[in-house]
């Protein structure tokens, strides 16, 4: 099944081509369950807002790199390689990514295992929040605390069950998965269907962040402005009447969610234009919220 | 003193095994209130609040990793505090309630501080990458938990340790109104950029009419996420199918002859 590529195999169409060629530094059943445990136990204790899950990729894929790249140079590369900035979802999407990593970097294609981290981490992240979060997690936890508001102590254990085994053999499953399907897109890379798969990942995660932008971020103005509005009196004549209208309804008949939207794209234009620092993106997001919320021009939501 | 190290060592636990192993989801109010009233020795209230804000906070996840209202001390907090305050349950309930949600909304500002400050290790972990010493990158990723431990045991330990009502609520008078509303709408937008991020690394100029659908059927058509994912699946399989094939066709018929 997860065993290293059996040579009986008809010849592999990849690896002559390969500048670096297949490893013949065979990965263990034992080296891929040290990988997966790494991952397990600790993926996300190191994150941070700079290069989020990069720390916990690369500390998962020591015992790999360590067997593929005797060579202590050609290691301290591989390392420096996976230390690069990674997120994706945790429990969907981290164990495919990292079993699918395996396979490309067993196949000595060190590129194509850059490449496809990057292509998959952003789709998988929209699609694993979205199955692990609003779908299976809001049914679970509804049901548990609903018997757990009715003094039902098997509200929490219902759910702590339900987290526990399916969570633990989705990830097992998807590390395998990963790594057995990586082997084939390896060898069908020159047929498109890596190209294929990336291009519909690509579109599918597109497609949900442009839902996903508008719900996640929060902001909307709390500003008013005056309207002198000429009110005929019951009795006759007439009297102007000062009337205050929120900016934000204005805001939401042109476009609704248009300062979630804006706050976004101008982020992305200032790390895209500027190339600028995440980190500066994320001070900057800081000095406006901090600024425009203390002002309390703006708001996460409107005062119901 | 013993209850309020167990509470601080629960709440350690509780981020550990979301950024972790994910054995029981820590960060969902209501196992870690089942557990805080355990450790208290009042189950059906450690039940109570933590289903509570269990319902209160349905659908708050961290995407991407926005900062999201601490409930784990949040619950642990509220636990504890409604267990000392005299009364019947009823009372204790809505005390520990209170309390409960103030300290998951006056701490949040804390937790961009516990991702943030793990940034200092990662510099390191790239030298330790660069020589290859795997013992220090190994001992830097674990210790790169001590900022998110500390950003919740310290606050939970304070507030168990000097166990009384007036505590929480002195901290929440003592805090600026401005500064909570500015912070309130910071870790509403900071989500912005994760996204912004994700962005840079997808071929948005190639594709941003992909974008505009899921805004437009979010925004405008009122779909759930839900919808607009498997509405997504199915634009994306549509899409790379009615895609003219390019290499792809010609590759397949000549076999396995298609090394370049």
């Amino acid at each position: 099944m997860s065993e290293p590529a059996d040579t009986s195999e008809p010849a592999d169409p990849v690896g002559p081509a390969d500048p670096v060629g297949p490893s013949d530094l065979a990965i263990t059943r034992q080296v891929l369950r040290r990988v997966f445990w790494r991952y397990f136990w600790s993926f996300q204790v190191s994150w941070n807002y700079e290069r989020m899950q990069a720390l916990g990729f690369c500390y998962s894929m020591v015992p790999v790199l360590r067997v593929l790249h005797p060579d202590r140079a050609a290691f301290a590369d591989s390392l420096r390689r996976h230390l690069s900035f990674f997120n994706t979802s945790p429990i969907v999407g981290g164990p495919l990514i990292l079993g699918t990593t395996i396979a490309m970097e067993e196949a000595g294609s060190t590129t194509s295992a850059d490449s496809v981290k990057v292509a998959m981490m952003a789709p998988m992240a929209g699609i694993g929040d979205t199955i692990t979060f609003a779908l299976y997690n809001s049914i679970i936890f509804s049901i548990g605390a609903g018997w757990a508001l009715q003094g039902n102590v098997m509200g929490p254990i219902f759910t702590v069950l339900f987290v526990l085994i399916p969570y633990f053999v989705v990830r097992w499953w998807q590390f395998g998965f990963g790594y057995r399907q990586g082997k084939n897109m390896v060898a069908r890379l020159a047929s498109g269907a890596l190209e294929k798969l990336n291009e519909g990942a690509t579109i599918l995660g597109l497609i949900v962040m442009g839902g996903f932008i508008p719900q996640i971020v929060k902001i909307v103005t709390t500003l008013t402005y005056q309207q002198n509005i000429t009110a005929v009196k019951p009795g006759g004549g007439s009297t102007v009447v000062t009337q205050k209208v929120p900016v934000q309804k204005q805001l939401d008949a042109i476009l609704p969610y248009l300062l979630p939207v804006a706050i976004t794209a101008f982020i992305y234009f200032l790390l895209r234009r500027f190339n600028l620092h995440p980190i500066w993106a994320i001070v900057i997001v800081f000095a406006i919220g901090l600024a425009l919320g203390g002002l309390g021009w703006f708001a996460k939501a409107l005062p119901t | 003193m013993l209850i309020a190290l167990a509470l601080t060592l629960w709440a350690v636990v509780c981020i550990y095994d979301m950024l972790g192993p994910t054995l029981f989801y820590g960060t969902r109010p209501m196992v870690v209130g089942t557990v805080a009233g355990l450790i208290v020795g009042d189950l059906t209230l450690g039940m109570a609040v933590g289903g509570t804000l269990e319902l209160t906070a349905l659908g708050i996840y961290t995407y991407g990793g926005a900062s999201t209202p601490d409930y784990i001390t949040g619950a642990i907090v509220g636990t504890a505090l409604g267990h000392v305050t005299p009364g019947d349950p009823g009372h204790q309930l809505a005390i520990g309630l209170t309390l409960g949600v103030a300290a998951s909304l006056v701490l949040t500002p804390l937790d961009p501080i516990g991702r943030f400050l793990p940034t200092f290790w990662i510099h390191r972990a790239d030298r330790a990458a660069m020589a290859g010493r795997t013992r220090e990158l190994s001992v830097l990723h674990w210790t790169a938990f001590l900022p998110w431990a500390a950003v919740r045991a310290v606050p939970t330990f304070l507030a168990t340790y000097f166990l009384n009502t007036s505590a929480v609520s002195a901290i929440e008078r003592s805090v600026p109104n401005w500064f909570t509303n500015g912070m309130t709408l910071v870790g509403a937008i900071l989500p912005a950029v994760g996204f912004a991020m994700l962005l840079k690394l997808l071929p948005v100029r190639r594709y941003w009419y992909m974008l505009l659908l899921g805004y437009v059927l979010f925004a405008f058509m009122k779909v759930t996420l839900v919808g607009v994912t498997l509405f997504g699946l199915a634009v994306a399989v549509i899409f790379v199918t009615l895609k003219p094939p390019t290499a792809d066709r010609l590759t397949r018929t000549e076999g396995s002859s298609d090394n370049v």
